[in-house]
């Protein structure tokens, strides 16, 4: 089995990712989540999140992936019921309190062991396995000989973070977050201050920020070590972001499986990938230790994208009209292209805008506004509508 | 209760101590220690540290100490997982303690723990009435560190090689620095096999001394020079001043969740 794993911060980014080709997403509930501040999922959002994924065939894992204080694991046990109730895939969980909790509530949630406990090695990794864990998402520290090493050990069911921002430290191993702004970073409050500067009383002010993850060139080699599930980072990112990622590792992943990925759409999706990112990302620990070039020393270098144009609403194959919703700002002769899980991406250059009262108009300027565009090859609700990033024709 | 110190002795003088013990950084499996020991250098009925996450290799390069470590070692601490298994599956019969670094934040979490080990040592981020609900609460005694430089952070990069290699400087192994914003200070110790921060305040806690419900109180001398082990051991219980410390998270609850705009934080 080789599984696409996407985040989805709401239940509008777990559409997209299952659209656009992932095979089970990961969510976090209200409580008992890292990411304590971002949007997350309602019971009754878990609810329908599962209910559309089981739909399509794909699971929903959420993650319970807190470090429990005293008062935080009230109603844990009622919550715990009620995700089995609801039918979720696996919890994907890091203290140990709530694995031993399923196994004595005799619970058929399935457990995936976090990142957040660092298993590095087999010995480790046949601990958890002994408490029932299913799976382990093994720290991002992991090399490909600790991945050799565990799945021959274990056979457990291994899955690896391929895509999106690092920790400096390993996960779970730092609590700067709660020393310089008392945000507990193992209770989902991370203020990420590895990413702050640094004064070393020596040289020009530092920040220990890791460059992101990026797999790609890796994909082959990890399914062939027995890596089953393939996740990419990022509940707090956008549709976009998301469906360009997830397109990417889902087209890669399609074309090993049938034995037809060639160097140049590798380095294709590489190019896609990287334009995406608001960081330059590397394989980090796969191979070797990161070293500075792994690293960004001076603060937040970070790219603001606004290659997200529009989204396509409806299309009309009679008249060929597109219906976008707005995004970012486009007019009239702009150079696009088109891209979704169902078509090969296209280019096309806007040469009509109407809105949504039926008026010609030069430019989308507004956010979210409405408008129609003329486009003769096929769209799908939910098509993305984006600046043109290279010459694929060349590039292929 | 009397008070079972394990003293991690830093570079200070090995003296003989009564009713404690000495918990040896072992050389090539701990992190974050200035002075490293290996077995042929401790003394027998010695507790050993590992707290190293490890990987492949060093489960390998383990392996053959484990005879070593049945004759000589009364005791590990530990954080890695994979050394409770690789005891157990090697019938090597010692004192089991987990030290889960950030990770034993609650008594339902200690209590998890200790259907597995001997010990648990509680995290050291949690407040002093966390503390106290996880000694009524815990299944057995537990272990605190009482005195030393709190580790805030571990990664496995060489964080101060990578700086020195990126300015063209000369590398050094520790280092202060300041994070520019809160004027924290931080000390920060590498070598090869991964970089600690630390707080270059030593941490001080005196509040759970004769506690029957704890099991050792940890004394981490890394970095700290003291004329005698004894003598400051006897001091620590005396409640002598100590001068230049903090009490960490013992005062202090951290934030769970931010506050909706407009509404103040617990």
């Amino acid at each position: 089995m080789i599984e696409l794993l996407a985040p989805a911060g709401d239940l509008e980014k777990l559409k997209f990712a299952l659209h656009y080709g992932a095979d089970a997403v990961y969510i976090g509930g209200q409580n008992f989540s890292l990411r304590a501040n971002a949007k997350n999922f309602s019971l009754e959002d878990i609810e329908k999140g599962v209910r559309y994924a089981h739909e399509l065939g794909k699971k929903v894992y959420v993650t319970v992936n807190i470090i429990f204080h005293n008062e935080d694991a009230n109603h844990l046990e009622e919550y715990l019921k009620k995700l089995e109730n609801i039918g979720v895939d696996a919890i994907i969980v890091s203290d140990l309190y709530v694995v031993k909790l399923v196994q004595k509530l005799a619970l058929t949630l399935e457990v995936h062991l976090s990142t957040q406990a660092s298993v590095l090695n087999e010995k480790s990794a046949l601990f958890y396995k002994k408490l029932g864990v299913k799976r382990i998402v093994l720290a991002r520290e992991a090399s490909k000989k600790e991945i050799i090493a565990i799945k021959e050990a274990t056979n457990l069911e291994l899955e690896c973070f391929v895509h999106g921002a690092m920790c400096t430290s390993f996960s779970g191993r730092c609590i700067l977050s709660n020393v310089v702004t008392n945000r507990d970073a193992n209770r989902g409050g991370c203020a990420q201050v590895c990413r702050f500067s640094f004064d070393a009383k020596e040289k020009e002010v530092f920040s220990m920020t890791s460059k992101d993850l990026n797999m790609i060139s890796h994909i082959k080699e990890m399914i062939e070590i027995g890596v089953n599930s393939f996740k990419v980072e990022g509940r707090m990112r956008g549709i976009y972001y998301i469906a360009t990622v997830i397109l990417a590792y889902r087209r890669l992943i399609d074309k090993i499986e049938k034995n037809t990925l060639t160097d140049q759409e590798k380095d294709y999706y590489l190019k896609v990938l990287n334009r995406v990112a608001n960081r330059e990302s590397t394989p980090q620990f796969f191979e070797k230790l990161p070293t500075e070039k792994e690293q960004y020393f001076l603060g937040r270098q970070e790219v603001s994208n606004q290659d997200f144009l529009g989204l396509v609403l409806d299309y009309d194959p009679i008249k060929k009209i597109a219906k976008v919703e707005q995004r970012n700002y486009f007019k009239i002769n702009d150079q696009v292209e088109f891209f979704g899980p169902n078509m090969e991406t296209f280019s096309y250059q806007i040469h009509k805008i109407e809105n949504d009262h039926g008026e010609k108009i030069e430019v989308a300027n507004h956010p979210n506004m409405i408008v129609y565009l003329p486009v003769d090859r096929p769209l799908q609700k939910y098509d993305i509508m984006r600046i043109k990033l290279f010459d694929k024709e060349k590039i292929l | 209760m009397k008070n079972k110190f394990l003293i991690i002795p830093g570079t200070n003088t090995l003296e003989k101590v009564t009713n404690s013990y000495f918990l040896f950084p072992l050389k090539d499996f701990s992190i974050g220690y200035e002075k490293t020991f290996t077995l042929e250098e401790i003394p027998k009925e010695s507790y050993i540290y590992i707290n190293r996450l490890l990987d492949h290799e060093d489960i390998i390069k383990l392996i053959p100490l484990l005879p070593t470590i049945k004759e000589k070692v009364k005791g590990v601490v530990f954080e890695d997982l994979g050394i409770l298994e690789i005891l157990k599956e090697n019938k090597i019969n010692v004192e089991t303690i987990i030290y889960p670094s950030h990770a034993a934040c609650s008594f339902y979490t200690v209590n998890s723990y200790l259907e597995e080990v001997d010990t648990v040592i509680l995290s050291n981020d949690i407040t002093k009435e966390e503390i106290e609900e996880i000694l009524k609460k815990s299944t057995k005694p537990v272990g605190i560190l009482v005195y030393g430089h709190l580790p805030y952070m571990y990664s496995r990069r060489t964080l101060l090689k990578n700086y020195a290699q990126n300015y063209g400087l000369t590398h050094k192994k520790i280092r202060v620095v300041k994070e520019l914003v809160s004027k924290q200070e931080f000390l920060i110790f590498e070598d090869e096999k991964g970089t600690i921060f630390y707080d270059p305040c030593v941490f001080l806690d005196r509040y759970f001394l004769n506690n029957e419900k704890i099991s050792y109180s940890i004394v981490d001398l890394n970095f700290i020079k003291v004329e005698s082990i004894n003598k400051f051991i006897e001091d620590f219980e005396k409640q002598a001043v100590l001068e230049n410390t903090t009490e960490g998270f013992l005062h202090r609850k951290t934030i769970y969740r931010l506050p909706p705009k407009g509404e103040k934080n617990d």
